[in-house]
């Protein structure tokens, strides 16, 4: 079990941070986060998204700059300006998405980063390219191919010989592995590894707890912006990183459980969803799954696990190769207008990119779903003012700040477009199923609660509820039944709602 | 809670209700004002009286009747396809089209005016004829957009040269007039000619179509709910997909809608200004028509002064060429600066676009 430890005890470190903090407008993303990495070792940074790992990323390689704490380089005192001072300091970053020019050749990609690379001269630019590449162990075969010819695994090979053109002593990379399949995945370790055994420091900013397994030598815990664990990686098993990450708050208000009484037919069924993505990797893997008429069924997982590809196709968007086939009242969906005529409500994970429209008005957003446009305008005529009326109350009711219906949904903080789109999707009326992708992120305790109530009132009321959660909470508060997703397969535990440290335990891929 | 950031929302929402209300007219009243300024300015430098030059390009663009009617009659087709551009572009679809949907319109509108005899109340055909060939001409690449993915831009400029192409194959060939001596069709009959009104000027019904097109595109944008998805989709498709609406549709419906206006362009300057069809029948119209939607800010209103403005530069520069002895081309140069300088100082009209144009079809 992680006790956070001071990180006096790291050997020589090569950065040393302090009492870290930082925030964007009202939301405070880092909070006293202590860090501190020394040469030669992989140090995991672990959390949920938004737990601020990528934040303390950005401060290390000078992105952005704290509001507060101290950072020490080498034993002195550093503010890094920008990230070209970071990286003139030998601190390099791997982002998580690449910084390549698709169209031009892998060489002219890399003397993109070392502008003494003749670029007029191609074949002494392949051949220089070729032995950074050999000294720097990186195989990126022939750097006459262009970018957007290589698969994933090797434009990152690509973004690291980038990053190592001059030798970091310190290498930051973003979530490296989300876009790779396994073997990438093996051959990234391996590089990593042995720039680690030429005293190179790395940062791996990461979500997977089998990474800080196989890779990791300290490992740092961050949950909403605070350090809630750091030390050797080997005084912490995967369970105690999954508690760590997912939080072991305890809450009063404990609910459901009394579905079998109200439990009626199948509603909301997928059937055997498969779904492989461009790179190969497996993102969905014979999922199935029937939501009952007045059930809550919370499919519980660490995100990555194929919980927005599951959420796409639930809500009827069928991806480019997706077998399989969902079913809404005995219907099968091929589209989010069938899905949304047959009675769904999505909120989606994304909802800046899926659930709303920053330039457009609050009360047209409130809009932004077929059968609310339907019958906001049954002759196609809107009425801005009864509209905006309406809104108004709707946004009130579900505590939109500031709720002013003319505002553009882009003047809202991250929350308040949650609850924007909550506002449109939970108060619709003749809801038959609701697919809602981690409904409570970035809200506040009263807040959830209240969205949690109203996820229940939904489903006494009749509908198939299907949440998807990061959060062991959550899903204690909400389940009447529970599954785990974990690599894009349904994992059925033994009991309904079993109890969390099993759920966490099958999150984190240990058996149970 | 936070009183700061309750106060910089205030601001967005006062800054958006700007906009929105006056923002509209700013970048068409400052490009008249640029426009006089450079004019004086690259008329010194060629030499010429920059007092002189500037008051023949006002005298000749708005200065009398004569020059107003004529600034008018160019002004109606760049509305309409300004227009079309406008609801296009909201929509998410970058129709560069416009030229060649304006030409089959021009086209279509001349075979019902010329081919079928003369008869009462044949002009409403033939205006029909102008929407449904640019309707048509558009409706090729939406449906080479919604089915196969096809990248609009490439598709609708190549559609203009074969609309062009096409034009000069008519009036060579079937469209050519009865005495076959030159390229262009036979005159317009009477009946198949635009209403004159006011009647007695050169003024024609087809201006105040265009004025009906300015109108019902802001309509249908702001106050029905097929404008909110057609505005949906124009500026977060994934979101509109989610939503369940229609988007493949709605995609169908901007494009060809924006093709029919262009279409009704050709149709009016057919049916109301030159009476006959000539290869050269459009100047450039439908490329102007993109500089036009995005100077009027992609509003209605603003659209409607754009127009204006580059009518009258374009016919003050003739005059100007006459009695001040600058050359007309001139002019190009002061509409080229113009659109520079107002777009690099309002941004506004090009991120509206930049959001539209990209990730259209997030799936």
């Amino acid at each position: 079990m992680g006790r956070p430890q001071s990180s006096a005890d790291v050997s020589a470190p090569l950065l040393e941070a302090t009492g870290l903090r930082k925030r964007f407008g009202p939301v405070t993303a880092l909070e006293g986060v202590d860090f501190a990495c020394a040469a030669g070792e992989v140090h995991a940074l672990l959390g949920e998204n938004g737990a601020g790992k990528s934040t303390l990323a950005s401060l290390i390689t000078g992105l952005v700059r704290p509001d507060g704490g101290e950072m020490r380089w080498r034993g002195e005192s550093a503010v890094w300006r920008s990230a070209g001072q970071a990286r003139g300091e030998g601190i390099s970053m791997v982002h998580q998405h690449f910084m390549l020019v698709p169209t031009l050749s892998i060489a002219e990609n890399v003397a993109l980063a070392r502008r003494d690379l003749g670029l007029l001269d191609r074949e002494r630019l392949h051949a220089e390219v070729r032995t950074l590449a050999a000294e720097r162990r990186v195989d990126i075969g022939d750097p006459s191919r262009r970018i957007e010819d290589l698969a994933v695994g090797e434009q990152q090979r690509v973004e690291i010989l980038k990053a190592l053109v001059v030798p970091p002593a310190l290498l930051v990379l973003d979530e490296p592995t989300a876009v790779l399949v396994p073997s990438e995945v093996r051959d990234l370790f391996s590089l990593l590894r042995s720039l680690v055994d030429g005293g190179t420091a790395i940062v791996i900013v990461t979500h997977k707890l089998a990474e800080v397994e196989a890779l990791a030598d300290r490992v740092t815990v961050l949950r909403r912006g605070r350090l809630v664990g750091t030390g050797p990686a080997s005084d912490f098993d995967a369970s105690a990183l999954a508690r760590l990450m997912v939080g072991e708050r305890t809450r009063t208000s404990v609910a459901g459980g009394d579905a079998a009484a109200r439990a009626g037919a199948v509603v909301l069924e997928a059937r055997g969803l498969s779904w492989t993505d461009r790179s190969g990797g497996r993102r969905l893997d014979d999922v199935s799954l029937a939501v009952r008429e007045g059930e809550i069924l919370v499919v519980a997982g660490v995100e990555g696990n194929g919980q927005s590809e599951l959420a796409a196709a639930l809500a009827g968007e069928r991806a480019e190769g997706l077998e399989g086939e969902v079913k809404l009242c005995g219907r099968s969906i091929a589209s989010p207008a069938e899905a949304r005529a047959a009675g769904l409500a999505v909120v989606p994970a994304d909802r800046r990119r899926d659930g709303l429209v920053s330039e457009l008005a609050l009360w047209e957003n409130l809009l932004l779903a077929r059968d609310r446009i339907e019958s906001a305008a049954p002759r196609g005529w809107l009425r801005p003012s009864e509209q905006r009326a309406s809104a108004r109350a709707s946004l009130e009711e579900f505590h939109v700040r500031p709720a002013d219906p003319d505002l553009p949904a882009a003047a809202l903080s991250g929350g308040n477009q949650q609850r924007l789109v909550l506002a449109r999707e939970l108060s619709r009326e003749g809801l038959r199923a609701v697919v809602a992708a981690t409904p409570t992120r970035g809200l506040d305790l009263v807040a959830t609660e209240g969205v949690h109530d109203r996820i229940r009132g939904l489903a006494r009321g009749g509908a198939a509820v299907l949440v998807f959660s990061t959060d062991l909470d959550e899903v204690e508060a909400l389940a009447d039944r529970i599954l785990v997703l974990f690599r894009g397969r349904i994992v059925v535990p033994e009991a309904a709602r079993p109890e969390r440290a099993v759920v966490g335990r099958l999150m984190a891929g240990v058996a149970a | 809670m936070s009183t700061a950031g309750d106060a910089t929302r205030a601001e967005i929402r006062n800054g958006a209700s700007f906009a929105s209300r006056l923002g509209f007219a700013a970048p068409a009243l400052v490009a008249g004002g640029l426009a006089i300024g450079l004019t004086a300015l690259f008329a010194a430098a060629a030499g010429a009286d920059p007092a002189r030059a500037i008051g023949s390009l006002l005298s000749g663009s708005v200065g009398s009747g004569a020059s107003l009617a004529t600034t008018l009659l160019r002004a109606g087709p760049l509305l309409l396809t300004g227009i079309g551009v406008m609801l296009a572009f909201r929509s998410g679809v970058f129709n560069v089209g416009a030229e060649g949907q304006l030409l089959i319109g021009a086209l279509a509108a001349t075979a019902v005016g010329t081919r079928l005899g003369a008869w009462p109340g044949q002009v409403v055909l033939v205006l029909l004829a102008g929407a449904v060939g640019g309707a048509l001409w558009a409706a090729i690449a939406a449906w080479l957009r919604a089915r196969r993915q096809v990248n609009e831009v490439i598709t609708t400029i190549l559609l203009n040269f074969v609309a062009l192409y096409l034009v000069s194959w008519a009036v060579a060939g079937p469209l050519q007039e009865s005495g076959r001596t030159y390229p262009q069709s036979d005159p317009f009959p009477d009946p198949a000619m635009l209403w004159r009104v006011p009647p007695g000027t050169r003024l024609h019904f087809g201006l105040v179509l265009a004025l009906l097109a300015a109108i019902g595109a802001g309509v249908l944008l702001s106050r029905t709910a097929t404008g909110l998805r057609l505005r949906a989709a124009g500026l977060n498709p994934a979101a509109a997909r989610l939503a369940g609406f229609p988007v493949g549709r709605d995609l169908l419906l901007a494009f060809t809608l924006s093709g029919a206006l262009a279409g009704v362009a050709g149709a009016i300057e057919v049916a109301g200004v030159t009476g006959r069809l000539y290869e050269r029948i459009s100047t450039g119209t439908g490329y102007t028509a993109i500089a036009v939607a995005l100077l009027g800010g992609l509003r209605s209103g603003g659209v409607l002064l754009a127009a204006l403005f580059f009518a009258a530069l374009a016919t003050g520069a003739s005059a100007m060429e006459r009695s001040a002895g600058v050359s007309a081309v001139l002019a190009l140069a002061v509409q080229g600066a113009t659109i520079l300088i107002v777009a690099i100082t309002n941004r506004m009209s090009w991120t509206g676009l930049a959001a539209s144009s990209g990730d259209r079809d997030g799936t």
